[in-house]
């Protein structure tokens, strides 16, 4: 069977290492993607199980992002995990308007993010 | 007489169990995280890079948008600004908690539960070349939802104390060894 696919989408080299360190022990596949561009191409073509993506990005921010790929009809379904510098109201309303399924905040709590991948994967 | 075996893991090993499998996922996040910071602050040469290494692990792994790097020439002589990011980045604390950073060379670094006056920095971090105290590193606020640093904080504080000041001094001999080379 093969494994899920997981894309992490951050434009700092820290995180993109870290979430992928964190992820390690996981049995699921880790790519990654820059920005929202990058990750709205790589989600149309490979279609991941999951995206992790962080909000505040060049090009094209995680919340545009996932706007962009709740509209098209390949990768309307991939649940979407933001993660955000900031738990207030309004940046969580935002996200969820934006079609994310769930967020997590800054610094990256990895036991945290893994439960809620597996809540949206359905495990 | 029949005998009952007894049950082979009892309810007070599972816990102890749980307790180990919890104690041992929190060692590897810190440890992760203690990795990748090192790994990011040694990885380069380049003044900038380095300097990015530096914004990437504050912002990323402690949280913060809201802090500066000082840098000073030789003992004596004032910092002065190298890098700043958010709204009241360049400002440097009082005198007092300067003279116990600098002077003492140990991290500050402001608890969830602490009594410290609320516009004290959250963190203010000599940068080390051995016991040579180089540059600073003030932290003036985390993200809203951080209420102070936690212990995990507290160790990257401690891991930039000794190793960003030298990261930088590194690049600092790599560029003047390539411009005599020139």
């Amino acid at each position: 069977m093969s494994r899920k696919k997981i894309l992490l989408v951050d434009d700092s080299s820290t995180a993109l290492l870290l979430t992928r360190l964190l992820l390690r022990s996981s049995p699921y596949e880790i790519t990654t993607a820059r920005n929202g561009r990058e990750a709205v191409v790589f989600a149309t073509l490979e279609r991941p199980d999951a995206i992790v993506m962080d909000v505040v990005m060049p090009h094209m921010s995680g919340i545009e992002a996932c706007k962009a790929l709740r509209c098209a009809e390949a990768t309307r379904n991939i649940p979407i995990i933001l993660v955000t510098t900031r738990g207030d109201g309004e940046t969580v309303e935002a996200g969820f308007t934006s079609g994310c399924n769930d967020y997590v905040t800054k610094p990256i709590n990895g036991p945290e993010l893994l439960s809620k991948l597996r809540d949206q994967l359905g495990e | 007489m029949r005998m009952t075996s007894p049950a082979l893991y009892s309810a007070a090993d599972e816990a102890r169990a749980t307790a180990r499998e919890g104690a041992s996922a929190r060692m590897s996040f810190v440890l992760a995280n203690l990795y990748v910071a090192m790994k990011r602050l040694h990885k380069s040469l380049d003044r900038e890079e380095v300097i990015a290494a530096i914004e990437d692990v504050i912002a990323t792994q402690i949280g913060s948008e809201d802090f500066a790097i000082f840098e000073r020439e030789s003992g004596g002589e004032p910092f002065l600004v190298s890098s700043s990011i958010g709204a009241g980045a360049a400002r440097m604390p009082d005198t007092r908690l300067l003279e116990e950073v600098v002077e003492g060379g140990a991290v500050y670094g402001r608890a969830v539960a602490s009594c410290d006056p609320p516009d004290a920095p959250a963190a203010c971090i000599p940068l080390k070349v051995g016991e040579r105290v180089t540059g600073l590193i003030v932290i003036h606020r985390l993200f809203p939802h951080k209420e102070g640093l936690n212990s995990l904080d507290l160790e990257l504080c401690d891991l930039l104390a000794d190793h960003a000041g030298v990261a930088l001094y590194a690049s600092a001999l790599h560029a003047r060894s390539t411009a005599e080379e020139q």
